[in-house]
Formats: C-alpha cells, sequence, structure tokens
C-alpha cells in the first residue's frame, strides 16, 4: 500500500469514527478491512502525528486505550472502545476523489438500465448530487451497457414491485421466433452486461430465466387464480457467461469482415494471402449461425461444418424465392 | 517505508504527509516554507534546503494528485508568502441523500463485488457514512446485480480514460498471428454481453479502433511520451457500434411472416399497427450495409417490398452467400 492510500485511510477514519462512537478497535478494523493491529498503528499515528514537532493544540486526539492495564499486551486490547476526544479540522470525510466518484457514478449508471433493483427517481437525483458534489471526469467514458429497453425496464419494474404478473414478448436467440407468455416474476439477476428475469413461466409451467435483452415488450396482467411456487427467496443458477458452446463452425471471413472475429470471440485459425481470415467460432445453435452469415452477405464463407454449408444455401435459395424478375 | 534519498530514516512517508496536511489544514495566514521545514515531521532531519525542496515538492504534488487542496498564497508580486488548505475546499459536504438514495448508492457500491473498482466503492462508501451515519442498507430489492469484470487491463485503462493519457500493449488483433505492440489514446471504455471494448485513437493506424480487452495479451503501461488525440466532438462510447457503419440513414418497407424475425420489427419506425403483430413494417437504419444484414439475417421470414434500392441489395447480398456457400471461392 502506498503512502498517499493510507494516509487516504488515516483521514477517513477520524471522521467515520466520529460518526460511529462506541465501537471497538476490532469491530472498526474489520470495517475498514485490516487487522486490528494495523488500526492501531493507524491510530497512533494519527495522535502523535509530529512526535511533539507539531503543536498539541493542532492534533487530532482520539482515546483507544484497554480499562485494564493487564490487557495492554495482549490481544484483549482490541477489545477497547475507541472515542474521539478531538477531531480538529479532520471531522468531514475528504472529498470522493475520481475514481471513487467514478465506481458509483458508473455502478448507479448501470443499475439505471435495469428493473427491480433499486428507485430508480433515487437513482437519477443521487447521480445528479455525486456529480455535483464531485465534478468527476471521465464518467461517460465508461458504460456498461445491459441493452435493455426502458419500456421494459419500467414495466417489469412495476410488476417486481406490486407483484402483478407479466405478459411478455420473448425473442428466440437462435430463430427470431417470436413468443408471448405470462410469467410471474421473481427477481432480475444482472451479470456484467447481461441482465436476466428469473420467473415462473406460465406457458411451460415451470421456472425460467428470460434476458431481458430479448424481452420486446412486457404488459402487466392480474395474476390469476392459479397460484405459482414460491421461488423469490431462491437463488437462481445462471447459464455461465459466455454459455458454453457445444459446437464449433469454421469460417472464412473476407479483408473487410474482421471485426466479426471481434464481436463473437473468435479464434483466427489462419490469414488468408487476400488479407481474409480463418476464423474457429462458437455456434451455440446451427439456427444463429445461419443467420449470422446470411446477415454477412457473402462475406464469410462456410468451411465446416459441410451441414452448416448446406443449411445456409437452402435458407439463401428460399430467401430469394420471394423475390422474381432479373436482379437489377 | 522511508525512501532513499528522503534523509529521514525515521519517519515514515505517511506520517510525513499527514504532518503537511495537519500543519496546512484550516489557517487563516499561510503557512511560510520555512514554518514548514520546522514543523512538519522528517523535513526538519532533510540536509539542507534543497533536499527539503524536493521533498516538498514531491509531497505537495502527491497530495493535490490524492485530491487534497493545497492552496498556494502569492503577494501581488508573485512572491510565495506560503500554503494552507480550505478545510471548505478539503471536505465532503453532506448530500442530505433521502433513504431510497442511500439504499440505491448501497446497491451500486455492491455491484464491483472483487472487481476493478471495488477498492474505491468501498473507500467512498465510508466518506458518505461518515458524513451521515443513517442506514445504507439496500432496500426492497427484487434482484441482484454483479460485475466480475477481472480483466487485468482494466485498472490501469479506466485510470488512463479518466486522465486522458496515453496507452501501450501488447494486442494479437484478428489479423495477427503474433500479439504486436499497440500505442493508443482511449477514449472510451464499454461493457457488453460480450465483454469489455476499448474504443481510442491508434496510433499506428492513425485512426479510431475498437479493441477488445480478452485480446491484450500483457502488461497496458501508460505513454507518458505519446501526444493524446482527444476524441472526436460528439463521440459517445455508449453508441459506438463494432460493425464499421457506411453510408447514409435508409428506410424500407418489410413484409414480414407472423411471428418471426425479431430482430427487423426492432427497427420498425412505423407503429400502427404494433411492429411485433404486423405483417408489414417501415424500418430503418442508419446505413444501407447495416439495414441489408439485419433482412438478410432473417432468411425468408423479410422480404423487401420497397425502395428497389434495398430490394436489390438484399438480393445481392443472398447471392453472393449462395454463391460462397455452393463451394465456389469466396
Amino acid at each position: 500500500m502506498s503512502a498517499a492510500d493510507r494516509l487516504a485511510r488515516l483521514l477517513a477514519l477520524v471522521p467515520w469514527l466520529e460518526a460511529h462512537p462506541g465501537l471497538t478497535m476490532r469491530e472498526c478494523a474489520e470495517h475498514f478491512g485490516i487487522t486490528a493491529a494495523q488500526l492501531e498503528a493507524d491510530l497512533y499515528l494519527l495522535i502523535l502525528s509530529g512526535d511533539g514537532v507539531i503543536s498539541a493544540a493542532d492534533l487530532v486526539d482520539i482515546q483507544f486505550w484497554a480499562d485494564d492495564l493487564a490487557d495492554e499486551e495482549s490481544d484483549a486490547r482490541f477489545d477497547a472502545t475507541i472515542r474521539v476526544v478531538n477531531a480538529q479540522s479532520f471531522d468531514r470525510p475528504m472529498r470522493l476523489s475520481a475514481s471513487e466518484a467514478m465506481s458509483l457514478l458508473v455502478a448507479l449508471r448501470m443499475l439505471e438500465q435495469l428493473p427491480g433493483v433499486a428507485d430508480h427517481d433515487a437513482i437519477s437525483s443521487v447521480v445528479a448530487k455525486l456529480e455535483g458534489a464531485t465534478a468527476p471526469s471521465g464518467v461517460d467514458a465508461i458504460v456498461i451497457d445491459v441493452a435493455v429497453e426502458p419500456a421494459v425496464r419500467a414495466v417489469v419494474d412495476e410488476a417486481l414491485v406490486s407483484g402483478a404478473e407479466l405478459q411478455l414478448r420473448y425473442a428466440a436467440a437462435t430463430t427470431g421466433e417470436i413468443t408471448e407468455r405470462q410469467v410471474a416474476p421473481y427477481q432480475v439477476t444482472a451479470v456484467d452486461g447481461v441482465a436476466y428475469l428469473d420467473a415462473f413461466c406460465r406457458f411451460a409451467g415451470a421456472r425460467r430465466t428470460f434476458r431481458l435483452d430479448r424481452v420486446l415488450s412486457a404488459a402487466l396482467v392480474a395474476a390469476p387464480e392459479a397460484e405459482v411456487p414460491d421461488g423469490r427467496d431462491e437463488t437462481v443458477s445462471l447459464p455461465a457467461v459466455p454459455m458454453r458452446a457445444s459446437n464449433t463452425a469454421v469460417l472464412e471471413l473476407d479483408g473487410s469482415s474482421g471485426w466479426v472475429a471481434e464481436a463473437y470471440d473468435a479464434t483466427v485459425i489462419a490469414q488468408l494471402d487476400d488479407g481474409g481470415s480463418r476464423v474457429r467460432l462458437a455456434m451455440h445453435d446451427p439456427q444463429w449461425a445461419v443467420r449470422l452469415v446470411l446477415s454477412l452477405g457473402g462475406a464469410a464463407r462456410v468451411v465446416e461444418p459441410a451441414s452448416l454449408a448446406e443449411a445456409v444455401a437452402d435458407a439463401a435459395r428460399s430467401a430469394l424465392a420471394a423475390y422474381s424478375g432479373p436482379l437489377r | 517505508m522511508a525512501e532513499p534519498g528522503d534523509g529521514s530514516p525515521r519517519i515514515d512517508r505517511t506520517e510525513r504527509l499527514l504532518g503537511l496536511v495537519v500543519v496546512l489544514m484550516g489557517r487563516d495566514v499561510p503557512v511560510p516554507r520555512a514554518t514548514i521545514r520546522a514543523d512538519v515531521p522528517g523535513y526538519a532531519e532533510s540536509p539542507n534546503e534543497l533536499a527539503f525542496e524536493r521533498m516538498f515538492e514531491r509531497d505537495k504534488d502527491e497530495l493535490r494528485s490524492m485530491g487534497v487542496p493545497i492552496e498556494t498564497v502569492e503577494a501581488p508580486t508573485g512572491e510565495v508568502l506560503g500554503y494552507r488548505i480550505d478545510p471548505e475546499d478539503y471536505a465532503l459536504g453532506d448530500l442530505h441523500l433521502t433513504p431510497a438514495e442511500r439504499s440505491a448508492v448501497a446497491v451500486a457500491a455492491q455491484v464491483w463485488g472483487q472487481a476493478t473498482l471495488a477498492r474505491e466503492a468501498g473507500t467512498a462508501m465510508r466518506k458518505l457514512d461518515a458524513v451521515d451515519d443513517s442506514t445504507w442498507a439496500p432496500a426492497g430489492l427484487r434482484g441482484t446485480v454483479q460485475l466480475t469484470a477481472s480483466d487485468a487491463a482494466l485498472p490501469v485503462l479506466v485510470a488512463a480514460v479518466r486522465e486522458h493519457v496515453g496507452v501501450r500493449f501488447p494486442y494479437r488483433g484478428r489479423a495477427d498471428s503474433d500479439p504486436r505492440e499497440r500505442t493508443v489514446s482511449p477514449w472510451g471504455l464499454r461493457s457488453t454481453g460480450r465483454g469489455w471494448f476499448m474504443v481510442g485513437f491508434d496510433h499506428d493506424r492513425e485512426d479510431q479502433r475498437t479493441f477488445r480487452l480478452s485480446r491484450i495479451t500483457g502488461t497496458v503501461t501508460s505513454a507518458a511520451d505519446v501526444e493524446v488525440v482527444a476524441s472526436p466532438d460528439g463521440f459517445d462510447i455508449a453508441s459506438v457500434s463494432l460493425a464499421p457503419a457506411t453510408g447514409e440513414p435508409v428506410t424500407a418497407r418489410v413484409r414480414l411472416e407472423p411471428r418471426r424475425a425479431a430482430a427487423v420489427r426492432r427497427l420498425a419506425v412505423s407503429t400502427e399497427p404494433e411492429p411485433w403483430e404486423a405483417s408489414e413494417v417501415t424500418v430503418a437504419a442508419g446505413s444501407l450495409n447495416e439495414l441489408v444484414a439485419v433482412i438478410a439475417g432473417a432468411g425468408a421470414d423479410a422480404v423487401v417490398l420497397e425502395p428497389p434500392t434495398v430490394i436489390a441489395a438484399v438480393r445481392e447480398a443472398l447471392q453472393a452467400v449462395l454463391a460462397t456457400s455452393d463451394g465456389s471461392a469466396r
């Protein structure tokens, strides 16, 4: 730990102790994530700062002595209560540093996109207060993008608060198929940039996890007579991110489509003479891979598996069949 | 903890910095250097004026970079009279947070878990907790939020983005068989469902580039020698797309299979009938490429009705897919 980091802790310690009187050294140390012996060293540093050089009238005064002298040499001294006698001008903490403000603001802006985790009016107002108090820089440059539609967020939020059920329009990941289902929401879980709704699905008759970025629309509906199993306090096991892929596909990308490898974290197997690359891609579902290759409009060629190449050709043919007449 | 050259093996640096803050805090009259040298533990031992000056300058810089507002008070002639810290500039004021706001902050601080900014979130909370000792419990939650961001590069990049300094790192790009060193002015960091990305100015390519943090193969160092290129006006990391977008915004009328082609329906600008139910929608995208990619990706579930330019582009794209997937050369 650098001298500056330790000084920051010392300066934070005094006002915090003043705001929380009656704690023992052990309790305080635990709160600051340090050992009681480290805390003791910090306190000595605070009260003795100066070794007599600085006038005693200017020094912070804190008492943390054991009542029983016999305890002074043993660990029992850490059960002594701390009392701030005179905090001088250190009765308030230093302003938040730029990185402290950033840690809270980046997280608050992530929460702002999510239902169920905090009061949204409170998030907006506290963001304004923190920005006003700290003049942070660079906060806008760091974004955790959960990709939940604001309208969906608001409705799911309301359902979680009121206990109402939800009518969801949900897009399947692999086919673009849209299904409708009524669900009783339990909770929201967000890990990094992905948010899930854990709910009892009346359509499936079982507990299901929905990715919130695939919820196209959501509406509140009254809960029907049939009760759903109580699952609010259960923890859900989420699909690992990224999901383990059962298969892989090998594609050849042309020189202008290398971003595909970047976006889908494909492994580059070989560089091609024409500037393109051969990449191996995790394939969660063949239908997903078909749609990806179609969307690349010829910039990607399927090398393997052969079944994927065939499926892509079939899909392209059937899509073209809808158009007639010569091409241009 | 004394450092070589300090000339003060007895006083550790933290103690000296603390002493300096104590001596300067809340003085009505600026404290002259001579007083600082006499009163702050550690300075008195400095062997000569020059050694003291060096230590004092370094300490002053360090405190200022921590956020301690050390004011330099000058006479009208420009002569430095001394230094002081105004407690009003130093101290965090009471933010008068409501219980709901406190709850939101408490959740936000927990989001980082063990990840990159967890330590900063913890120290921030102890400060807020000292100006406002009410309850900080995250209340009434129906969810949990967690960041697992563990990319080793993240802390340095976060600091570089904040402080607008250049960075250097070895990176295995998609076109590299071996990692290559990159020099970048970082503009922003973004986490999506697919991981962390950095967008910035690549000094070797002399253009904007996107870097996936998982492809940084070694240590990120700050590059103080680099003249940082600022992000262009209106740059917004939240709206940077990974796929290159070129050309003009475009709209099209598209016929859709019922309950299919969700990605195309998401681009709908027509609201009646509701795009999720409609058999025909008007869609819009930032460029023809982008629109064609989404429509072609839906295969037979989406058919373009107009305009002819979009019809032709989608047909060409599908023809190209067919040509390459039939085994002919790309």
